[in-house]
């Protein structure tokens, strides 16, 4: 070998262990930051879960959206945390000697790890209350048409909730990615684009208030449950892939715009 | 919002790694607008070449085009127009989104790029798990001697404090192109020192390409072995220092002789004290000239900088050795 192909395989080798350390780095931040703030999102969700319960019981008006509708809304927590966190991260990042490729990157890690965990953690506290509901004797069936039957189904409410939560957390990140990067015109252009792959995931997942709705609109209310799995990651691939579109040529801006973000 | 990754503290993590060479840069006819239609670019087709290991002073005013600048080649964004090219001598290339190229620049903002709201260390485990030559122990070293507290949040620190932050992560990143754009801002002046101080000895043991962007010229143009000047987006100067201080003389002497041999010339700073007077002069002295001075016991000696640095960016008059003017007069 030459010298110059040992110079070539070394630079590359060092390319490879830069990209990796830069996907690492991001990834690992938002996953530990989204379950840090997380924690005290499901801490609080519990609490009024909890707390509308006793308020339906003495009421004798009990269903089991108390907890379960709180516990769905994790997807709209990490949508605001997917515009928070990448305001606050990219300028660090690309400061770092990181590029945006390694940033994009690490954010698909994070969303989908933070999201599916997510995901895992709703699916634990719709089991828990559809278990305590089927003690006590509570009905077990809930207000609002999910492509689950209820809580008793784990892994389904798992990948739904989790399916669910990881396309938005990433349609949070594109919105944010799009003001920062591209101004108000475009941002907002990108709002919708966004809102459009949370559109597809809601429509195949058939998930709470309007996904059910949609579907039926559309006529895909009755999607195989596979198919309707593969139809929401297909939102979260085309959010995925947004946010690429995005991030590629985005300016880093001021410091003094991501500071007033995460002020 | 408080969003702490777990991160490994900023202890020693071992030597730092070897690296390349230090890095040059080049800009060719670059135009920067941030809106279309700007008829006042950032940049307005400006050329240059930053040589490789030396210390380059960039100067200009404010919103003169030195932070664009520098965030072209550390790849924060790309020009509107021209080519901006960073790499190993003979073999540059286009930064934007080249792992090669980021991964060994290091960009140091006026208000430094870290997590207001997470601790110091955060901040820095970042760099550290990302810059290849990360050295702790100067980290350490510098932030105990600009006594900076990494278990507080940057949004907690003085003006000065955060200031020394970013100054420490240039330093400790070892990054073959380390740019420092205002880095000083609120630094006390013995803290501003001991960050000259550690910016020399840490340049002399470990060579690199520094650019630093500066307002307060007469305290680091003792560090500048090249000077950029730059205003309203365009070069007026790209030179090495001891050529730019040879674009004029000062003289020091008995009024009298100094005003007589002042005569007819452009006077860019004039001082007095009783009898005695300082005039610093555009223009250089031809051999005669200054031998004259000298025997009328005239102390003839270069001009500082600033001087010039305050004369160009008045006048907007450009210099002759920009890099433009140069290939126009081959």
């Amino acid at each position: 070998m030459t010298a110059t192909a040992d110079r070539a395989a070394e630079r590359r080798a060092l390319e490879t262990a830069a990209h990796r350390r830069g996907v690492r780095a991001v990834a690992s931040y938002f996953i530990g930051g989204t379950w840090f703030v997380g924690l005290w999102f499901w801490a609080i969700a519990l609490v009024v879960g909890v707390l509308i319960l006793w308020i339906m019981t003495r009421n004798d008006d009990v269903s089991i959206e108390a907890v379960g509708g709180v516990a769905g809304s994790a997807k709209f927590f990490l949508f605001v945390m997917g515009i928070i966190l990448p305001l606050m991260t990219i300028a660090v990042h690309v400061a770092a000697g990181g590029t945006r490729r390694s940033y994009t990157h690490g954010l698909w890690i994070g969303a989908t790890v933070s999201g599916l965990t997510f995901g895992i953690a709703a699916a634990l506290v719709k089991w828990g209350e559809w278990t305590l509901f089927r003690r006590v004797g509570w009905p077990t069936d809930g207000d609002l048409g999910q492509l689950y039957g209820d809580g008793s189904d784990v892994v389904l409410v798992s990948l739904v909730e989790g399916i669910s939560c990881v396309v938005y957390y990433l349609a949070g990140m594109v919105i944010a990615a799009g003001f920062y990067g591209y101004g108000f015109l475009r941002g907002v252009l990108l709002v919708v684009a966004s809102l459009g792959t949370v559109a597809v995931t809601e429509v195949f997942l058939r998930s709470g208030f309007f996904g059910n709705g949609l579907a039926r609109a559309v006529g895909l209310d009755g999607t195989p449950v596979g198919l309707a799995l593969l139809g929401g990651a297909l939102g979260a691939v085309l959010a995925a892939l947004l946010l690429r579109a995005v991030l590629r040529g985005a300016a880093v801006r001021p410091v003094e715009f991501a500071a007033s973000a995460s002020a | 919002m408080t969003a702490r990754p777990a991160r490994r503290p900023t202890d020693p993590t071992g030597p730092a790694l070897p690296g390349p060479e230090p890095f040059a840069a080049e800009v060719r006819d670059v135009v920067v607008r941030y809106a279309r239609g700007d008829d006042a670019p950032a940049l307005d087709h400006a050329t240059l070449t930053i040589r490789p290991g030396v210390i380059t002073g960039l100067l200009g005013r404010n919103g003169a085009g030195k932070t664009t600048l520098a965030a072209l080649l550390a790849a924060f964004r790309r020009p509107t127009s021209g080519s901006v090219r960073v790499g190993l001598p003979g073999e540059l290339e286009d930064p934007f989104e080249n792992v090669w190229t980021t991964t060994h620049t290091q960009l140091v903002r006026e208000s430094g790029d870290v997590w207001e709201s997470d601790k110091a260390r955060d901040t820095l485990a970042y760099y550290a798990d990302l810059r290849p030559r990360w050295d702790a122990d100067l980290a350490a070293r510098l932030l105990d001697e600009l006594e900076v507290d990494v278990r507080k949040k940057p949004s907690e620190m003085s003006r000065g404090k955060r200031s020394a932050l970013g100054a420490v992560i240039g330093l400790a990143s070892r990054a073959p192109l380390t740019i420092f754009d205002e880095v000083y801002l609120g630094m006390d002046a013995p803290s501003r020192y001991a960050f000259y101080d550690a910016l020399v000895a840490d340049y002399a043991e470990h060579p690199r390409t520094v650019l630093l962007s500066s307002h307060l010229i007469t305290e680091v143009e003792r560090l500048f072995e090249d000077v950029v000047i730059i205003d309203r987006g365009r070069v007026l100067l790209a030179e090495n220092a001891d050529d730019v201080r040879a674009r004029g003389v000062s003289l020091t002497g008995p009024a009298d002789v100094v005003e007589r041999h002042a005569a007819g010339r452009e006077v860019l700073a004039r001082q007095r004290l009783g009898g005695t007077a300082q005039v610093t002069l555009f223009g250089t002295f031809a051999d005669d000239e200054r031998a004259a001075a000298v025997e009328a016991g005239l102390e003839v000696g270069a001009v500082p900088v600033q001087d010039l640095f305050v004369h160009l960016t008045r006048t907007g008059r450009p210099g002759a050795g920009t890099d433009a003017e140069r290939e126009e007069a081959r």
